[in-house]
């Protein structure tokens, strides 16, 4: 506990003086290219450390191999895991999954959080489930999802498919909440009926915001996806290619797995970046 | 014309005593004429009638005055649009009774009081009552050109059409090459002509204007003014107008309603020039600065009904 306080107390202080030995300001822009520099020279000094506390042979070394493997043996470990575990076909496996899950959950939370969010009734009637969203822990729905499937494939699309309409139900409805009313007050002086008010104003107007909170809830499936592949022996996926790895103590294995997990999720990541530029070009001229 | 024999007999009462909405005009349609519309029947010279409205909102002894009695009557004239200016204030109820006018929530409906326009009781909200607020007047996720036409598109006129007709708007408050541009790209005083061209490209009677150029800077400000009067003129329809400036009042009104705070109400009816001539070159009329100060005079001091404002007289012999 002192040494938590100590390591907490000297890194704001060593914060502190950098700030104010270099002069730093508010938000006072830098340039992109030191930007990058800077984000890159992290990266570098992390692998830095990570091959100095490994280096050398097995019995020699600072951190013990169980624990944590070289860089250069993670990089090793593709191979065996590309050639005997297919490495790529699990990968889609659980790609296809989160995909799958994910289209569901969309597919009944916007139009539900669009109706929730416009029509009071409406709001009121389903309020009960946004409240178990927010107070159940969705781990519980795991074991359930394995007592009512089984350890099948529907099992966990089901159960990744309730998570993400419980993350993304309540961001629908704030996005649509958020719109401020007086894009209807101009929508009715014009004679839009209600069913227009949702239709041409409240989704139009909150759907950016909707992309941006569907973005963030995505990359929050891959915590599940490992979880529900994990615990409910499954046979294929990359949490399965992680769970083996681990029982098999070829932690090097394990460490490339979870490269490969963060990988596909920036990729991911800056898919629905690209996609929310072309979908909504309104939003990148200023 | 069947409506001929029923309208002498509706205008013929003082217009603006209340009696002579029930009493004058009621009687005589069924006899006069069964099939005319209802519309006709109650006093058509008249556009918009209030009627002693009172909005407060809570109850008992938490509520909340926002306006007190205020009756008023805008006729409707042969061929021309009035222009009013609302005036007050803040506080004073100046946007609660543009709201209602509107019919919009939670402004609408009144707690006591009626409100009839082109003779009907309100109902709510409807394209005949176009508005134009200071501001999210544009949706953020349509160019210009789907913008001005979005009150077309929610009557289902033709993709075709609504081009057509929104490119003639465009023109008109001279935004054409702009028009697949976003609201995002525009300067205030062009998502202005932006609202603006949307509102009217529906042709309402009446024209609701929320401090509208409220955001602009003076000299956007005078080109929007010289505007809205071109395009007033063309559409002959009535504006309302709430503003906080007072050269906005007697540049753009005919007629200015000036308003007084706790509790809320309507003071006096004042009579001021007609826009017949360019914002800066009536700024610079000997009277104009007289009539301003005037009313901010009265504004600021609360002060009770004093009558016409003085340099209206002058005005009158410059003509």
């Amino acid at each position: 506990m002192t040494g938590f306080l100590l390591t907490a107390l000297v890194f704001v202080g060593l914060l502190t003086a950098v700030v104010r030995f270099a002069g730093l300001q508010v938000r006072r822009d830098i340039g992109r290219r030191k930007e990058l520099a800077l984000s890159l020279g992290f990266v570098a000094l992390v692998l830095f450390g990570w091959w100095f506390v490994t280096r050398g042979d097995y019995n020699v070394r600072l951190v013990n191999s169980t624990i944590l493997p070289a860089p250069l043996e993670v990089l090793k470990a593709f191979v065996p895991l590309h050639f005997d575990q297919g490495l790529v076909r699990n990968a889609l496996v659980s790609v296809q999954r989160i995909a799958f899950a994910f289209s569901i959950a969309v597919f009944v939370a916007v139009p539900l959080g669009t109706c929730r969010g416009s029509i009071r009734p409406i709001a009121a009637l389903f309020h009960p489930v946004t409240l178990v969203g927010t107070y159940v822990p969705t781990v519980v729905f795991l074991p359930l999802s394995i007592g009512w499937f089984g350890a099948t494939e529907i099992q966990k699309v089901w159960f990744l498919a309730v998570v993400y309409f419980i993350a993304v139900l309540p961001l629908v409805i704030k996005s649509v909440g958020d719109v401020p009313s007086a894009f209807l007050d101009v929508a009715v002086t014009k004679g839009a009926t209600q069913w227009q008010l949702v239709r041409h104003v409240l989704f139009p107007v909150a759907k950016a915001d909707i992309w941006d909170h569907l973005r963030g809830a995505f990359g929050v499936g891959w915590t599940w996806i490992i979880l529900a592949e994990a615990w409910a022996n499954a046979e294929r996926g990359l949490g399965y290619l992680l769970e083996i790895s681990y029982r098999r103590t070829r932690i090097d294995r394990y460490f490339a797995v979870v490269i490969v997990i963060v990988l596909i999720a920036v990729v991911c990541d800056q898919l629905w970046r690209i996609g929310g530029r072309l979908l909504f070009p309104y939003r990148n001229r200023q | 014309m069947s409506e001929d024999p029923i309208h002498p007999a509706a205008a013929g009462p003082e217009p603006h005593h209340p009696a002579a909405l029930a009493g004058g005009a009621a009687p005589a349609a069924p006899s006069a004429s069964p099939t005319a519309p209802a519309t006709t029947v109650i006093g058509p010279a008249e556009l918009v009638r209030f009627t002693n409205v009172t909005k407060s909102f809570g109850e008992g002894a938490e509520a909340k005055v926002a306006v007190q009695n205020v009756s008023f009557v805008v006729h409707d004239l042969p061929n021309a649009g009035e222009l009013v200016a609302i005036v007050g204030p803040s506080g004073c109820g100046k946007s609660t009774v543009l709201r209602i006018l509107a019919g919009l929530r939670p402004h609408f409906p009144p707690t006591s009081g009626e409100v009839h326009a082109f003779g009907q009781p309100i109902a709510g909200p409807a394209a005949d009552r176009g508005m134009v607020d200071q501001k999210y007047s544009l949706m953020p996720h349509l160019t210009v050109q789907e913008n001005i036409a979005f009150g077309l598109k929610l009557r289902g006129v033709s993709g075709k059409e609504r081009r057509k007709r929104a490119h003639v708007w465009a023109k008109k408050v001279g935004l054409d090459g702009a028009e697949d541009k976003y609201p995002s790209e525009l300067s205030g005083g062009m998502q202005q002509r932006v609202s603006i061209a949307a509102t009217l490209i529906l042709e309402p009677k009446i024209l609701l204007m929320d401090e509208p150029f409220g955001a602009l800077d003076p000299k956007i400000r005078m080109q929007m003014q010289e505007l809205l009067i071109a395009l007033w003129r063309e559409q002959q329809s009535t504006v309302f107008i709430v503003t906080h400036s007072m050269e906005e009042a007697v540049y753009l009104g005919d007629r200015i309603l000036r308003m007084a705070a706790r509790p809320g109400r309507l003071v006096e009816e004042l009579e001021v020039p007609r826009p017949d001539v360019p914002p800066d070159v009536m700024r610079k009329q000997p009277w104009f600065n007289e009539l301003t100060q005037e009313l901010l005079r009265r504004l600021e001091t609360d002060a009770p009904a004093l009558g016409p404002l003085p340099g209206l007289e002058q005005w009158r012999a410059g003509r």
